[in-house]
């Protein structure tokens, strides 16, 4: 059995749609409605800096896999490229279409991934900015987006109740059935052999991504599930939703390891620690809190 | 409005007559001279004078969501919300405003607010009228006209005050308008200038208190006026309007550091910064904190505008995401300044209305919000002696529109002109054109016989 225990609660003064570790996790990022990026020790909780620059609510945050740069996805339509020391902006991606709602980094640091209200998936090169494939095939708003580790296949929930995955160089799409209405967040397994989807109404559900078979369905949540992370080693799925709780789960079997109901609004994003057994949740509430997991005595 | 530092140097390029009292106007909330005076006269008056606090929610408030759930309804009408028992019986609420719901017995519900122009702006809420349908000189606000037709209650207080600082979402920050009343009747604004609760037009809460520093602007100002002899015969009333000025009540008011920090945590303090889009008023608990502090001293109406309620969904979050973030605020707040009034002896003699400036759809859209819905709002009444633990009205089972009592906005207005002590039957200001204008329509919105 495990425990979450809280270790810190960090806020901004708006709703908080993100959190992310940098590879060393000394470090936290988040990303906020107050148009905002927040830095933090991710020890002791202080806020290191606020990042400012964003027209709009910025609703997606990651480190480059050196931790050098940040990069920010905001509702101004735009992908930011920061200096994550000095908090200056580097660059400046995006502009037309829609209103941003998702953002997903490659595990191997080099892509980047936005889900828009156009209806449209952009994967950009993290190196230069540059947009390397624009995915049409959703025929309502992207609501959640993950790239496998590589780069080369996508995930991507619509709001046309369709769970898809990309050949991200071909742009050829399959479409996997069986999800909890409309995908409201996705993230592969470290392997990209397994892909979990958070659904509407509570489930979770896992897909082996070769075969497209449902092989898992994870029920717990009540209302949307809003944020889903894997851990570094893949034993365990965090997920949070609608009703505020912060679950953890194994990854392999689906059994629910622990619980948390710490926060009193949606939980929108979630982020596990590179070191240890942390992780960070953040929420509509206006906080992020970050967790120790505890294995509990049998 | 309070910017002594600047008139004073337009004041050396020529000072008129009508700039002085310009000047010793805007300061006071749109006092005149004369009122002033008369207000200090009126002050060995021993009765309590009525106050209105009008709680401003910029967006439109969801009324299936707050206060009129519908369970009955269809699951994407419905919402997410469940209904909690009040202390009124018969009465439900959302789960979200439990501190409402313990103190219902203090509340007026209307759940058939009808008439919304559909326009979001505060003037509806102000003046009961459309935007779009104007007199010579533009509809006043409940403010302007009290201001107007009552005077100050106490020399060193302006009869209105709005609390609202400024916003993008500019029709959202109005905190009322003079209209065909004149500008002497506009509302004093601390805020407006974007410096904070504590800062006066630019003038610190500090400088305020500094008499001397005030009676070096004004010698500087007579000394130009005394080039032009655009003052004659004004030295009376500088000397008496300098005292008035400087008698510190109004900066004592406004000071929420003297006011017991336990009591400012009961009310909830809140975030000074932007709600929602940034584009609206803060969700900022001290604002309720300074009505009470404001109509206690002697205010006769304060407006604040309280947080961007126009929710239409992702990706700035759902319906309700956002009433889980803006409802338990509201409730705290809200419930903190009806039990703060009581506690102090005032409740009676302050009306509060909480509204905007329409409904929300029925039906949540794909995105998980809900819409423009000028056809049925709500509203909260409360204090004014009053009769409350009641609701007014009924929707459908829907809530789209009014199915029993529908109440306009002008019916609310009247009420609270009611509890000021004005009869909205007799008393009239002419407009511009010279044309006698009642408060409200008067042949067809009454105040609210279920209340008075």
């Amino acid at each position: 059995m495990y425990s979450l225990r809280l270790v810190h609660t960090l806020t901004h003064p708006n709703a908080v749609y993100a959190v992310a570790y940098s590879p060393d996790g000394q470090r936290l990022a988040t990303a906020s409605l107050d148009n905002t990026i927040k830095l933090w020790d991710a020890k002791s909780g202080q806020e290191l800096a606020r990042l400012r620059g964003h027209g709009d609510g910025v609703c997606g945050v990651a480190f480059s896999a050196d931790g050098k740069r940040l990069f920010s996805a905001s509702l101004d339509r735009t992908v930011k490229f920061w200096d994550a020391t000095s908090g200056t902006t580097l660059a400046t991606v995006g502009g037309p279409g829609d209103y941003i709602e998702c953002f997903a980094v490659s595990a191997d640091g080099k892509w980047l991934a936005t889900g828009s209200h156009d209806k449209q998936i952009r994967v950009v090169s993290a190196e230069s900015g540059s947009v390397k494939v624009v995915l049409s095939g959703h025929s309502d708003a992207v609501f959640s987006v993950a790239l496998s580790k590589d780069g080369k296949w996508l995930a991507s929930g619509g709001n046309d109740d369709s769970l898809r995955l990309w050949n991200v160089e071909s742009g050829q799409q399959r479409t996997l059935s069986g999800q909890d209405g409309v995908p409201q967040s996705v993230v592969f397994r470290h392997d990209d052999q397994v892909l979990f989807a958070g659904g509407s109404t509570g489930r979770i559900e896992a897909w082996n991504v070769a075969t497209g078979e449902r092989f898992m369905s994870l029920e717990g949540h009540r209302g949307l599930v809003k944020a889903l992370a894997m851990s570094f080693d893949d034993a365990m799925l965090a997920s949070g939703g609608s009703d505020g709780t912060v679950r953890l789960w194994d990854a392999k079997s689906g059994a629910l390891l622990a619980v948390s109901g710490g926060h009193k609004n949606t939980v929108y994003g979630l982020a596990f620690s590179p070191i240890g057994r942390q992780h960070a949740s953040a929420s509509f509430d206006r906080t992020i809190k970050v967790w120790n997991v505890i294995e509990e005595a049998p | 409005m309070l910017s002594i530092l600047g008139p004073s140097y337009r004041f050396c390029d020529g000072l008129s007559r009508r700039s002085f009292l310009k000047f010793g106007g805007l300061a006071m909330g749109g006092l005149s001279l004369p009122q002033l005076l008369q207000a200090e006269a009126k002050t060995a008056s021993a009765t309590r004078h009525k106050s209105v606090i009008m709680v401003f929610l910029s967006g439109g408030p969801p009324h299936q969501d707050m206060v009129d759930l519908k369970m009955d309804a269809p699951a994407e009408i419905r919402g997410e919300f469940r209904p909690i028992a009040t202390r009124v019986p018969g009465i439900q609420i959302c789960e979200h405003l439990p501190r409402l719901a313990a103190t219902m017995d203090k509340w007026v519900v209307i759940r058939s607010l009808v008439g919304s122009e559909g326009r979001h702006a505060a003037f509806q809420c102000n003046t009961g009228w459309p935007v779009a349908q104007q007199p010579p000189g533009g509809w006043p606000s409940l403010g302007s006209y009290v201001s107007k037709l009552k005077g100050p209650a106490d020399p060193g207080i302006p009869p209105f005050v709005g609390l609202s600082p400024k916003m993008k979402g500019g029709p959202w920050a109005d905190p009322g308008q003079a209209g065909f009343v004149g500008p002497a009747h506009a509302p004093f604004t601390p805020n407006a200038n974007g410096t904070g609760a504590q800062a006066l037009g630019g003038l610190s809460v500090d400088r305020l208190s500094n008499r001397r520093a005030l009676a070096r602007q004004l010698d500087r100002l007579k000394q130009a006026a005394d080039i032009n002899g655009a003052l004659s015969g004004a030295d009376a009333y500088q000397e008496q309007a300098f005292s008035i000025l400087t008698s510190g009540k109004l900066a004592e008011a406004l000071d929420l550091e003297r006011e017991d920090p336990q009591l400012r945590d009961r009310y909830g303090r809140g975030s000074s910064e932007p709600a929602g889009y940034g584009d609206a008023g803060p969700l900022l608990n001290d604002y309720f904190l300074a009505a009470r502090r404001l109509v206690e001293a002697g205010a006769r109406v304060v407006s604040l505008a309280y947080g961007r309620w126009d929710w239409h969904g992702r990706p700035h979050g759902t319906t309700f995401d956002n009433a889980r973030d803006h409802l338990p605020a509201l409730d705290q707040g809200l419930t903190a300044l009806v039990q703060d009034l009581e506690n102090r002896g005032l409740l009676d003699d302050v009306s509060i209305i909480v509204w905007g400036e329409f409904g929300r759809t029925p039906r949540i859209n794909k995105n998980g919000g809900r819409d423009h819905w000028p056809n049925v709002g709500c509203a909260l009444l409360a204090g004014g002696g009053m009769r409350s633990g009641q609701v007014i009205g009924a929707t459908d089972r829907l809530g789209d529109h009014a199915t029993e009592r529908p109440v306009h906005f002008q019916d609310v207005l009247a009420t609270l002109y009611h509890r000021l002590g004005l009869d909205i039957n007799h008393v009239t200001v002419n407009d511009y054109a010279g044309r006698p204008r009642y408060l409200v329509d008067h042949t067809r919105f009454q105040p609210l016989a279920e209340v008075i």
